[in-house]
């Protein structure tokens, strides 16, 4: 479903005088529908680099990423046009960030349950029902459904982010380090859901920190070096 | 599946004062200037293009003075291009301008203040802009009906009740006028106006200036769901870049009345390519 080839990010950064930096350097790997891919390597190696492109947060410098979407049949994202972008973005392709960026003055409730009435039409009640057994089950207390994450606690808030990553059951699913301030009850929790996926057919692509995690949760392990 | 963009804008260019044949060639990002060195005038827009698709919201981010009201403005038929083409693509249009594709420029006044009456609702950077002070927050939310040929007064007022209701205006204080409102409420009169005749385009010109955190965010909560609601496409323009952030999902990039750089929000926000922008995103992290 997924082949990315010869996939290269320089940034140029043109600020106090020019400055490039690298951020992954040709970078080759495929993944199969239905199949979890784990990528494993050193900090600063360019793991989230690698995420951010497939997501279309970084602009790819070269190389191609070729996407087998379920709308448009076989696409590059690596120079698919913005508006094509945000139709898979929407309906196909979710992410969790590495770093916890809730959305600013958001209700936690609302955070989750968007992606719900951006992708199907159903109610904001019948979202928010969904939205709030999945909190439930991710055990984040009642008392915050409706407080703005950015005085969460870490896990809470990384909690949040998985909740509306995986709520609209994506086609495909990045994660960047999603298990990484939670506990070690709720990495299990937060580990049966992404099976879950997987069982129903999503196909993930997620960057751990422990081998053991990776190990255990993927079909394929691409290390970086 | 081909997703046909509900504006078209092309080659938009306004010029305030005489203007030359070189206006547009001697200003713009190049030469940091919006002011032409040989005839003195000045370029608010210029050859600005892009599209809207349905549904989108679309952010507009630059420095002060880099033309983005004024972009705003020429959408609304405030004030008259230079030059340009401005298409709308959408069936409620067809029953006042025709079937064919026509530049909405080029249409007559009464044509123009049809569209701004049943196609486009705007909310000024100002509520001055956008409202008169001295009469009541209901007779400004009525004077757009009546425009739109509401006649029934009974009617109007349960359509301005019902405006108050969804952008949480009290109803107690629908004959007050709107000079006694505070900034944050004077904002939702506004938006309740521009609501006031179902509009498909929204267009918000920094909504949340001036107002203190919580007002800002129960504004971005209201059009968060306004959006959700009613699937408008919306345009605003914003200096800061956490509202974008939260709005929008595309992003352009003004600078000198010209777009340096457009794309997914996130994208400009974490890999900006254009110098400026780069400098703009980094300025307020
Ligand atoms: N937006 C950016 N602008 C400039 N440089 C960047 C940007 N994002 C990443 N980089 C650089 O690219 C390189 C790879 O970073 P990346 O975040 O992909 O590493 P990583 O493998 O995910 O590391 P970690 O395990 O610490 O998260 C680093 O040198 C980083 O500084
Ligand atoms: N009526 C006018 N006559 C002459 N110049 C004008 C007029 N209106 C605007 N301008 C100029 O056009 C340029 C663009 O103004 P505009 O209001 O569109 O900027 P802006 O991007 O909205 O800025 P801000 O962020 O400060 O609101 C400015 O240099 C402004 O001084
Ligand atoms: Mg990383
Ligand atoms: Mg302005
Ligand atoms: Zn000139």
């Amino acid at each position: 479903m997924i082949d990315v080839i010869g996939l290269s990010k320089i940034f140029n950064i043109r600020i106090n005088g020019a400055k490039v930096i690298n951020g992954c350097e040709n970078i080759n790997f495929s993944v199969k529908e239905g199949e979890f891919l784990s990528i494993l390597g050193p900090s600063g190696i360019g793991k989230s680099t690698i995420l951010k492109c497939l997501y279309r947060t970084y602009l790819p410098t070269k190389g191609e990423i070729y996407y087998e979407s379920s709308i448009f049949g076989k696409v590059n994202i690596a120079r698919v046009p913005d508006r094509k972008m945000i139709v898979l973005r929407n309906r196909e392709i979710g992410y969790v960030s590495q770093f916890l960026r809730v959305i600013p003055r958001i209700s936690a409730i609302d955070v989750v349950l968007e992606p719900l009435l951006l992708k199907n039409q159903i109610s904001y009640k019948e979202a928010r029902k969904r939205a709030e057994e999945l909190l439930f089950q991710l055990r984040i207390p009642e008392y915050l459904f409706d407080a703005y994450p950015s005085t969460f606690s870490g896990g809470e808030q990384q909690r949040i982010n998985i909740a509306r990553a995986i709520i609209w059951k994506p086609r495909l699913l990045l994660l960047d380090e999603p298990t990484a301030s939670l506990d070690k009850e709720s990495v299990e929790i937060v580990l049966s859901k992404f099976l879950k996926l997987k069982e129903e057919g999503s196909t993930l692509i997620g960057v751990f920190h422990q081998e053991e995690i990776a190990k255990s949760i993927s079909d394929k392990i691409y290390i970086m070096k | 599946m081909h997703i046909q963009p509900i504006v078209e804008l092309k080659n938009l260019t306004k010029i305030y004062g005489k203007g030359c044949n070189l206006c547009v060639e001697n200003t713009g990002p190049e030469h940091e200037t919006n002011i032409c060195v040989n005839c003195n005038s000045l370029v608010a827009c210029g050859n600005v293009s892009f599209e809207l698709y349905p549904g989108e919201t679309l952010g507009i981010v630059g420095e002060s003075g880099s033309g983005k009201s004024s972009l705003l403005k020429l959408l609304n038929f405030d004030i008259e291009p230079t030059l340009g083409e401005f298409y709308i693509n959408h069936e409620k249009i067809n029953t006042f301008v025709g079937n064919e594709k026509v530049n909405l420029f080029n249409l007559n006044s009464f044509q123009k203040r049809l569209i701004k009456n049943h196609i486009i609702g705007i909310v000024y950077q100002y509520p001055y802009l956008g409202l008169r002070m001295k009469i009541s927050a209901g007779g400004n939310i009525a004077e757009n009906l009546i425009m739109a040929e509401w006649r029934n007064i009974e009617k109007i007022r349960k359509k301005i009740s019902e405006l108050f209701e969804k952008t949480e205006l009290p109803i107690d204080r629908m004959d007050e006028q709107p000079e006694k409102f505070s900034g944050g409420m004077q904002q939702r009169v506004q938006i309740a106006k521009a609501l006031s005749n179902n509009p498909i385009i929204l267009l918000l010109d920094e909504i949340t200036n001036g107002l203190d955190v919580s007002v800002q965010a129960r504004i971005l909560d209201l059009i968060r769901n306004l959006h959700w609601q009613h699937n408008l496409s919306i345009i605003i323009v914003s200096h800061d870049l956490s509202v974008i952030r939260v709005l929008t999902q595309r992003t352009i990039v003004m600078k000198y009345g010209r777009i340096v750089e457009v794309g997914l929000t996130d994208q400009i926000l974490e890999d900006p390519q254009h110098p400026y922008t780069q400098l703009l995103v980094n300025s307020q992290l």
